[in-house]
């Protein structure tokens, strides 16, 4: 998948290339609106990667020229503060997704992802690693055919791990994306929610799926 | 107004009135008071005069003794005095005279004889007891000297001619008035006197009574309406809060020139107050935000340390030690972040309507996995399909942060019981836990910003889980509070508005 990302910060941008690089992505970043948008046009990209407050034009009427030229190319919105009209308008604009700053490169990955599969017309709402799948719609996990009873959480975090399958994650991560700001680091939940969708998904197959990676984290499947 | 505990302002100035109103009116009375008492002695002394005056127009001076008896009974028998009436001869050598008529007791006796002349011979007659309320009949007639007038020798009446005579029982007044050859004292009881001062005290102590009444009415009447401008301010201030300092106490065109300067200098001291905790809230929002990105950075950093293929064991153990602390960071961030936010009243509102009992299901999951591991009980009574319209994801923060306190706090081996249904003011969601007594002080102070009763400082909140929660809840405008004190359980509430549509 070929990206254009749209970023005046320059640490972000770097780390940000760097990272999509890492997951299989071709990355074109510029810091510059005017460029992104003469590139956008120019070049028959996945998806964008917009920032919205950047010198020259800002990403918000990047979209708005692209999608005047009916030009129906994915695009993720970034923006540093989320407010709910400056959301609003861009969804509006024609974005696909939106993300606020600071956020995890898996996350973008995953919208990307997201995103680029909805714009092919493939189902949005199936998650599938090895033989394990997961419909989002009806909250249904299966392996080989056999359905996987799963409480709320579990769901919640077998869903993060299948969406970038083969990706370690830290404890830390986990928490932060499952969770959600604010929970208790010194609880060990992690740890027990992973022992326990292990002893639902893996425990009856000869394939693990859930691997643990000494002192780094978790991660589902093979790596790649 | 006046409640109990400080003394009130308006209840003061009323009794200060009454106190200086009840001065003036008392010094008035007395001077009054004593003005009739002067007055009405010397009508007495003028009535006096009179009685004596139609005595003395019966008799001429050569009367004797039979002559004075009937004069007496015809001008007094039928009068409603109380008249004492005796003559003194004015014989050669000594005076005498007769007492008799109201009960002369010694000390009346001493009194009287001591406005005689000196060497006066006093005879004391019989009392006849039935005839003290008509003095003037109980005259007995004769003195020993009976025979030809003699020469008349002048009374040596000492001034002045009327006197008071003090006895136990009464007060009598006496005039003395001579001719030649006898005196006549004619006294009146001063019962009757002070029974007539009596009623006038009667009439300037009520009279008195109500004007101070009428005074403190008017006072607290008075004070009620000056003062109404501090009602205002009272009640604009009440309302202020470190987020809500926008309100300003209006001013009335009818405030007095004083209370509109107070009012002046208190607005602008909120003006003033608001500015600069605008400032330092949005400062802090502003340091918060800023401190996102590089901790965003530095973990990112950390992660793909983490992630790559040579590390060691130990020094992947170290770093995750940091990025522990990274997260750390960004959660303490993010806390400072949405406090100055709810305090400068510029928290984000995205409000919704959904499903609050399938929200809480991973939380619920949580709690009991956590309280599982802590060797808790734990109970969930979540009603399913409770619809609430909020901040999903504020609220989710509230809650959690309640259920992590929850079990954080429960004591060793104890229970957290979290229930949400249905009530009458909306959804209400409480989450109990046992905990050891809590006094009443430290109650009241729960949910201050950076609190920690003595007893829980460990683990790793900072103190501001249950602050968080309540300005959160508050901004959500539904209402987190604490549960009445129960025996060895401490429990939260929060009440929210129930969404209409199923």
């Amino acid at each position: 998948m070929r990206i254009l990302l749209l970023e005046d910060q320059e640490s972000l941008r770097q780390s940000t290339r760097k990272g999509l690089e890492e997951m299989g992505f071709a990355v074109d970043a510029v810091e510059d609106g005017d460029v992104a948008l003469e590139r956008a046009l120019a070049v028959p990209f996945d998806a964008l990667v917009l920032d919205i407050m950047v010198p020259g034009r800002d990403g918000l009427s990047i979209l708005r020229v692209l999608r005047d030229k009916k030009n129906a190319t994915p695009v993720i919105l970034l923006t540093a503060r989320s407010t709910l009209p400056e959301k609003i308008e861009g969804l509006n604009l024609g974005a696909d997704d939106y993300l606020t700053k600071p956020f995890y490169i898996e996350e973008l990955v995953a919208r990307l992802r997201t995103v680029a599969r909805r714009h092919s017309g493939a189902p949005t709402h199936l998650l599938e690693v090895a033989d394990l799948r997961m419909d989002l719609i009806t909250r249904k996990a299966s392996r080989g055919g056999a359905e996987i009873e799963l409480s709320a959480r579990e769901f919640q975090l077998l869903e993060f791990l299948m969406r970038t399958p083969g990706r370690v994650f830290s404890r830390v991560q986990i928490y932060e994306q499952v969770w959600g700001y604010g929970m208790d680091l010194e609880s060990n939940l992690v740890e027990v929610y992973v022992q326990r969708l292990r002893a639902k998904i893996d425990k009856e197959h000869e394939t693990k799926l859930l691997r643990t990676i000494r002192g780094a984290g978790y991660a589902l499947g093979e790596a790649g | 107004m006046s409640a109990g505990g400080p003394s009130s302002f308006r209840v003061r100035l009323a009794l200060q009135t009454m106190l200086v109103a009840g001065i003036v009116v008392a010094g008035f009375g007395a001077g009054a008071w004593w003005f009739a008492l002067d007055q009405q002695a010397r009508n007495y002394d003028l009535r006096i005069g009179q009685e004596a005056r139609r005595l003395w127009s019966q008799l001429t001076p050569r009367d004797r003794e039979e002559q004075f008896a009937r004069a007496v009974e015809k001008i007094f028998s039928e009068s409603e005095d109380r008249v004492a009436v005796t003559v003194m001869w004015h014989t050669e050598g000594n005076p005498s005279v007769t007492l008799s008529g109201p009960a002369w007791d010694d000390a009346n006796r001493a009194a009287f004889v001591g406005y005689l002349p000196q060497g006066s011979e006093v005879v004391t007659s019989a009392v006849d007891a039935d005839r003290t309320t008509r003095p003037a009949r109980a005259l007995s007639p004769g003195i020993g000297n009976a025979g030809p007038p003699r020469r008349p020798i002048m009374p040596e009446i000492r001034t002045p001619d009327f006197f008071t005579v003090e006895g136990k029982a009464e007060k009598w007044r006496f005039g003395a008035f001579s001719n030649p050859h006898y005196t006549v004292f004619v006294g009146l009881s001063r019962d009757a006197l002070q029974a007539e001062a009596r009623g006038t005290a009667l009439w300037f102590a009520g009279g008195g009574t109500l004007a101070l009444g009428i005074a403190g009415l008017g006072a607290w009447y008075a004070s009620g309406r000056a003062i109404r401008p501090l009602d205002r301010m009272v009640s604009i201030a009440d309302r202020m809060s470190a987020g809500n300092l926008s309100d300003r106490i209006p001013l009335h065109g009818g405030d007095d020139h004083e209370f509109a300067q107070l009012i002046g200098a208190l607005n602008n001291m909120t003006a003033r107050l608001e500015r600069s905790f605008e400032q330092s809230a949005r400062f802090t929002a502003d340091a918060s935000h800023e401190l996102k990105t590089p901790l965003a950075v530095i973990q990112s950093t950390l992660n793909d340390v983490l992630r790559s293929e040579s590390l060691d064991e130990e020094t992947s153990e170290r770093i995750g030690v940091s990025l522990h602390q990274v997260s750390r960071l960004k959660h303490i961030t993010h806390s400072l972040l949405l406090l100055s936010q709810a305090d400068a009243g510029e928290l984000p509102i995205h409000r919704e309507r959904y499903d609050l009992s399938d929200d809480l299901a991973g939380l619920m999951d949580d709690a009991e996995s956590l309280s599982e591991t802590a060797g808790l009980a734990f109970e969930n009574r979540i009603e399913p399909g409770v619809c609430v319209e909020a901040d999903r994801a504020l609220m989710h923060q509230v809650f959690h942060n309640l259920v992590s306190n929850a079990v954080k706090y429960s004591t060793p081996n104890g229970r957290v019981r979290v229930s949400l249904g249905r009530g009458t003011e909306g959804a209400r969601f409480e989450i109990r836990n046992t905990s050891a007594e809590i006094p009443e002080e430290v109650r009241q102070r729960l949910f201050e910003r950076f609190y920690r009763a003595e007893s829980s400082r460990h683990g790793e909140g900072f103190g501001l889980g249950l602050n968080i929660a309540i300005e959160l809840a508050r901004a959500n405008g539904t209402v987190l509070e604490l549960l009445p004190s129960e025996s060895g359980m401490i429990g939260f509430a929060v009440t929210m508005p129930v969404s209409s549509v199923p």
